[in-house]
């Protein structure tokens, strides 16, 4: 044993810390990699057959998949990585280890971020593979059917997208990932409180339909108040809103806000619920 | 206590959960290279207090030193020094023993795998095999090689053997005195089975409604706490007894059990007519007595 007087070097502290974080997501993978492959194959499947069968336009169908889809995938991920260790009763004999809780719940959201951006580039490019398997045809009419007033917005995205449907649905690919990426952490944290995958999928519907009745003012109040727009873009998934209507914000035109919005939603939706856990998650909890 | 902190030092410990208060100023010293026997029944808090000396959480007041650290202060290095098996100990069910072993060892520095791999050859247990098609003992064997493998200072084990067959239970106890007395570490061992301490511990505490209510030296407990059964003189009354533990009171004579054997004796010998017989008593009638004997001696 090695007694409280020998000295460690911070660089064996770092490189042990390092080993140890590896482990823990070495192991994450190995528990949660079916959720991933599962994730992919819905999400692929159902965006490469919609878009193969030109039922609706592409940017309809990536909406479609993207949006409802990409919100239960987030729940899938996030309700799995601690409520199934609480449940199975191995989160004691983790928590048991020489690691910091901080460190298991980082190994765990990394785990579950890093499924999530690639599923979403999974299906993206099998999204993009199917629309080049049908010559791209039919893929310029976006959104007419489904939110009416602001198709000239999306035709204005299509045509700042290079005017080509790939550009289209990279781009709402990337909004549809940043915005889901940012309702997936703080999920994440609000469900390592559940006992059980049960209760954690249940947390994390109620949650999520919660987070659509906020955004869901955003269609209320849309020109009417500054101050409710404000607060709605606030909501994680307004990235995904706003970046496929830019039009809809009314005092500003174009792209210009798109930066600043994506900026301050991975400050406050990402780094600041990590810098809480990384802080919280050193000490010992009171129970 | 002794003037030097223990391995195990402990002092005015408090922690409740809500508005139940598990602990209640609680202090004992683990002296090194002892085994230690924490004795207590189930809910007496004997958990809360070793998830406290880990660091797992946090107390409310008071303070405990493992190995010189406060767990407040830096529970990590108190974690990898020190050996661990938990009550019921359950691991990953989908892992094979050596793909768990392997994993554990990422996590200790000085993480010893040919040690390993000589444990749990010596516990006959396949690395090839899946953890959940494991038996109860040899899960409790794997929890006690990932507990020892990096040459912990300082083992705790919490009630280690809750849940095996009588045989599973003396084989793993078997296995604990073979590896610790050896190694010559200091053992911190729970449990509310007394028969099981017994045979291995040197020292105990009984811990009983969130207090210490008594640490001793095993020999010393079975050589002071005697029962004395005697006829008792007209007038005698036995809250008068030193060190009363427990009174019964049976056909006109009376068991007494006492602390201190021979501080009640002088006492005993006014109020009983002729010379008490004294009865010794095995840890587990020791430990019942402090525990439930209290009771009595308010009815006698």
């Amino acid at each position: 044993m090695r007694s409280a007087d020998t000295p460690v070097t911070a660089q064996q502290r770092r490189a042990h810390r390092r080993q140890a974080r590896a482990a823990l997501l070495r192991k994450e993978w190995q528990e949660q990699r079916w959720r991933f492959f599962l994730g992919t194959v819905v999400l692929s499947g159902l965006l490469a057959g919609m878009l193969r069968a030109q039922i609706v336009p592409a940017g309809e169908a990536a909406l479609l998949i993207y949006w409802p889809v990409g919100v239960v995938m987030v729940i899938f991920l996030a309700m799995g990585p601690v409520a199934s260790e609480r449940a199975d009763r191995t989160w004691a004999f983790l928590v048991a280890q020489p690691v910091s809780r901080a460190d298991v719940l980082l190994a765990k959201w990394t785990m579950g971020m890093l499924q999530l951006v690639g599923m979403m580039t999974i299906a993206t490019v099998t999204g993009l593979l199917a629309m080049w398997s049908r010559g791209f045809r039919g893929q310029t009419t976006v959104l007419e059917d489904v939110i009416g007033d602001y198709v000239l917005a999306a035709e204005d995205v299509l045509v700042l997208a290079a005017g080509h449907p790939v550009g289209w649905l990279c781009m709402v690919a990337t909004a549809a990932t940043i915005a889901l990426a940012c309702w997936y952490t703080p999920l994440f944290l609000l469900l390592t409180r559940a006992r059980n995958e049960f209760t954690a999928a249940l947390g994390g519907i109620l949650l999520t339909i919660a987070l659509h009745a906020w955004l869901a003012q955003f269609f209320v109040t849309l020109l009417k108040s500054k101050l409710w727009l404000i607060s709605v873009a606030l909501n994680p998934l307004s990235i995904f809103v706003l970046a496929v209507n830019p039009e809809s914000v009314p005092w500003v035109s174009g792209f210009v806000w798109v930066p600043a919005l994506v900026m301050l939603h991975v400050l406050v939706w990402i780094l600041l619920p990590l810098w809480w856990v990384n802080r919280v998650g050193r000490r010992a909890p009171t129970k | 206590m002794s003037d030097s902190p223990g391995v195990i030092h402990v002092e005015h410990l408090r922690k409740g959960f809500g508005q139940h208060e598990v602990l209640r100023d609680v202090g004992l010293d683990v002296p090194a290279g002892s085994i230690f026997g924490l004795l207590g029944i189930n809910g007496a808090g004997k958990t809360t207090l070793i998830r406290l000396l880990l660091g797992l959480i946090r107390p409310d007041d008071g303070r405990c030193l493992v190995d010189r650290i406060d767990p407040c202060e830096d529970a990590l290095a108190i974690r990898r020094r020190t050996g661990y098996m938990a009550e019921n100990q359950t691991m990953y069910a989908w892992m094979r023993v050596g793909e768990l072993i392997e994993w554990v060892s990422r996590f200790y520095p000085d993480w010893d795998m040919g040690f390993a791999d000589q444990l749990r050859e010596q516990m006959r247990l396949d690395a090839d095999a899946k953890v959940g098609a494991l038996s109860k003992g040899q899960t409790s064997r794997l929890a006690l090689l990932l507990a020892l493998a990096h040459h912990p200072g300082l083992v705790i084990l919490d009630d280690p053997t809750l849940g095996l067959d009588p045989i599973a239970r003396r084989d793993f106890l078997r296995d604990v005195i073979g590896y610790l007395q050896a190694a010559g570490v200091t053992v911190f061992f729970s449990s509310h089975l007394l028969y099981e301490i017994e045979p291995i511990c040197d020292r105990v505490a009984i811990l009983h409604d969130g207090r210490i209510i008594k640490c001793s030296p095993v020999d010393e407990l079975r050589e002071t706490v005697k029962r004395l059964v005697l006829e008792p003189a007209e007038g005698a009354n036995v809250a008068d007894v030193p060190g009363l533990l427990d009174v019964e009171s049976r056909n006109g004579r009376w068991a007494v059990t006492v602390e201190d054997v021979q501080a009640a004796r002088e006492s005993l010998a006014t109020m009983a007519r002729g010379e008490p017989a004294v009865v010794d008593l095995n840890l587990d009638e020791i430990f019942e007595t402090y525990v439930i004997g209290r009771h009595e001696v308010d009815d006698a």
